[in-house]
């Protein structure tokens, strides 16, 4: 299977949310990174089939999406970014009313249900309102729903929000072993729920897609512009002003900083391998552009 | 699709505030039972002798017993129960109403020697004289039909806004509550979201109307055969039907029709008005976000003509026209019988109510249409 995303644009008013995207999806797990309003909701809202592309094309094994229609839908998992729910269903009524908008009969949903609320965790309080759910399991019910019709396509947009450290390796075990088989993308603000999983990672700037590679490969190429030393207040204040700094560790004699330069920014400091923080930074800073 | 609309109907019936209005409503009902208590008397075995035809001797009797009462210097509602005077009343209206037969024949004829042959005028003032000479002369029978009366009456009254009030209160938030709890995302993603959900929710809010009107009929019916131990007069002509004291509604209707037929059709018309309101909220809130704003505009468009014609009795060429074409009016649909009213269809002259119901019809299809088009057209926010 495989999910082509051609030149597709979005523009809201004069301002392009998303600006000639292209990407080539096939089985695995996809992970949209990007700062805040860089467009990744509004690139998941087109594969979701909820919002229209201004131009450009979205297309299942060469069939545009939208004329496949219920067709598409059928295989779609879909979690928004501020998924809604009925205050007054319980958990479960809520699966089952899910399930038969998907189109699951009664006893397939049923069963179909049981299983999620177990996936996610959930099945102690299936029977309770959802207005009695927390933060985090109210995600989870939102990944719960997305699963149902056991999809070929998910969409989901910053999946782990509000879930717990626990909760957290529970679904990246979930995405893991599901991912063979199917087209997985997510979008997230913390790298480390997709270090492991992700085939590609898909970083996204102001609409624009940076680059779709492996995460390795994406560590190769900021490997020798990131920089650790240990300074003073005083040199601390200099180097924020020149450079842009990683991760920042003040202890007892001094703080430990992480600075991302392309030559020696300080003497003593020294070349470290970078991680997905350096990462992160390097690709998402106005005043170290790439 | 069952159990997609099984769903809906929960959605609509399990709402709180629908719980409340009608309750609130059961108490305006009770109330006006209360404050018409006096109407709720079975007088079938007074009134039976008089179900003959009327002579010169009763009306002259009639005429005296209101003469001693204003010869006394005292309101004949004081001496008499409503019943008995209801009696003297509808004896009366015998003679009355046989003398406005009459007249208004020969004032529709010299009206219709005015105009051209041929003209639209002329044909729909034909229609009106066929109509009342098909209706025939009035009996000179006493008619006793209080308690399918009273069941008009309440239907009158309370029925426009019993039904306006659940409707709003119930399908406002069909779709504008899906997006304003932002659950749209996830019916637009979803397999049957789009098209097959449209279908649940308009079935739903027709079997919710349907379900409402239907309680609020058998509650009527059920109510006044209780108070008055019997449903007698569903045999008698509709021109006669009055409460005691009280106007003869329709005895300018240009159909010869019995109670009974005309109950049966009121209930129809209003259902179908009924629905054709709840299909038109449905579509307001399809465009909508909020339920409360939906909830005000199709508020405004039942109530304002409502309060202009039956409140404030407002009379201007344009709001005539506005409440003519209203739906309080087809909801309530006892002005649409009440007179002869005829519209120019390409020079001919229709009968109003079939003009109504053709104009709600195309109206509501295409609004049922409208939701449709826009919800599977929709993109979330
Ligand atoms: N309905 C809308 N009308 C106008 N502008 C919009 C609309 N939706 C999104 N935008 C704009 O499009 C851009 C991308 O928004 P989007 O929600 O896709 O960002 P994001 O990457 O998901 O951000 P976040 O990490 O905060 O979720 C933003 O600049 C936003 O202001
Ligand atoms: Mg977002």
């Amino acid at each position: 299977m495989e999910l082509t995303i051609q030149n597709i644009c979005k523009r809201y008013n004069d301002k392009w949310a998303i600006h000639q995207v292209t990407a080539e999806l096939d089985y695995g797990v996809y992970g949209l990174l990007g700062p805040n309003g860089a467009g990744k909701t509004t690139l998941l809202r087109m594969l979701a089939d909820v919002l229209q592309p201004t131009s450009g094309s979205i297309q299942l094994n060469g069939q545009p999406i939208g004329a496949m229609g219920e067709s598409y839908r059928d295989l779609l998992g879909y979690l928004p970014q501020h998924c809604g729910f009925y205050r007054q269903f319980t958990g479960r009524a809520f699966l089952m009313y899910i399930a038969s908008l998907k189109g699951l009969d009664k006893k397939t949903a049923a069963l179909k249900v049981g299983e999620m609320l177990e996936l996610v965790g959930l099945r102690d309080v299936a029977k309770q309102k959802i207005e009695s759910y927390s933060g985090g399991m109210r995600q989870r019910l939102g990944i719960a729903q997305a699963l149902l019709n056991d999809p070929k396509v998910i969409v989901m947009d910053e999946p782990t929000v509000g879930l717990d450290p626990q909760e957290r390796i529970r679904f990246r075990n979930i995405l893991s072993e599901m991912s063979s088989n199917r087209i997985v993308i997510l979008s997230t603000h913390i790298v480390s729920d997709i270090e492991y999983v992700a085939k590609d990672l898909l970083l996204i700037k102001e609409g624009r897609l940076l680059k779709q590679e492996r995460l390795v490969s994406l560590l190769e190429n900021v490997r020798g512009v990131v920089w650790k030393a240990s300074v003073d207040e005083e040199q601390f204040a200099v180097l924020k002003k020149k450079y842009r700094i990683g991760n920042v560790l003040r202890e007892a004699e001094g703080i430990e900083v992480r600075i991302l330069a392309q030559e020696q920014p300080i003497v003593g400091a020294e070349l470290v391998s970078p991680s997905v923080e350096d990462l992160y930074s390097y690709y998402f800073n106005e005043e170290f552009a790439v | 699709m069952r159990q997609l609309l099984k769903y809906e109907l929960i959605k609509l019936f399990w709402r709180k505030s629908v719980l409340i209005v009608f309750l609130l409503l059961m108490c305006v009902y009770g109330w006006i039972l209360f404050y018409n208590q006096e109407q709720y008397v079975d007088a079938s075995k007074i009134y039976h002798p008089y179900a003959r035809s009327m002579t010169e001797a009763d009306y002259k009797k009639v005429e005296s017993i209101s003469r001693k009462a204003m010869e006394k210097e005292e309101s004949m509602s004081d001496r008499l129960p409503l019943h008995e005077l209801g009696l003297l009343y509808d004896i009366a209206h015998v003679q009355h109403r046989k003398e406005h037969y009459a007249a208004s024949l020969e004032q529709i004829r010299e009206e219709l020697s005015t105009y051209a042959q041929n003209t639209f005028e002329y044909k729909k003032i034909a229609l009106a004289e066929q109509l009342l000479i098909d209706k025939g002369v009035p009996s000179d029978e006493v008619y006793y039909n209080k308690p399918w009366a009273n069941i008009m009456y309440m239907h009158d009254q309370l029925g426009v806004l019993f039904m306006g009030a659940m409707i709003l209160i119930g399908i406002a938030p069909l779709y504008s509550s899906e997006y304003s709890s932002r659950v749209d995302s996830l019916l637009l993603s979803s397999r049957h979201g789009r098209r097959k959900l449209v279908s649940a929710k308009c079935y739903a809010a027709i079997i919710y109307t349907l379900a409402f009107s239907s309680v609020f009929a058998l509650l009527t019916l059920s109510v006044h055969a209780f108070l008055f131990g019997n449903l007698d007069g569903s045999q008698t002509p509709l021109y006669s039907l009055a409460r005691y004291v009280d106007t003869f509604d329709f005895q300018h209707a240009p159909f010869s029709l019995t109670v009974g037929q005309y109950y049966l059709i009121q209930l129809t018309i209003h259902a179908l008005g009924c629905i054709a309101f709840a299909m038109a909220v449905m579509f307001i809130s399809s465009i909508s976000y909020s339920s409360f704003i939906t909830f005000m505009i199709s508020g405004s468009i039942v109530a304002i003509p409502y309060l202009l014609l039956d409140v404030r009795n407002v009379r201007h060429p344009i709001t005539e026209w506005l409440v003519t074409y209203s739906y309080s009016q087809f909801i309530r649909v006892s002005n649409m019988f009440s007179s002869f009213k005829a519209v120019n269809v390409g020079g001919e002259p229709v009968l109003y109510p079939f003009v109504a119901l053709c104009v709600v019809t195309i109206v509501t299809l295409a609004l049922i249409w409208g939701t449709r088009a826009i919800f599977s057209r929709r993109q979330s926010c």
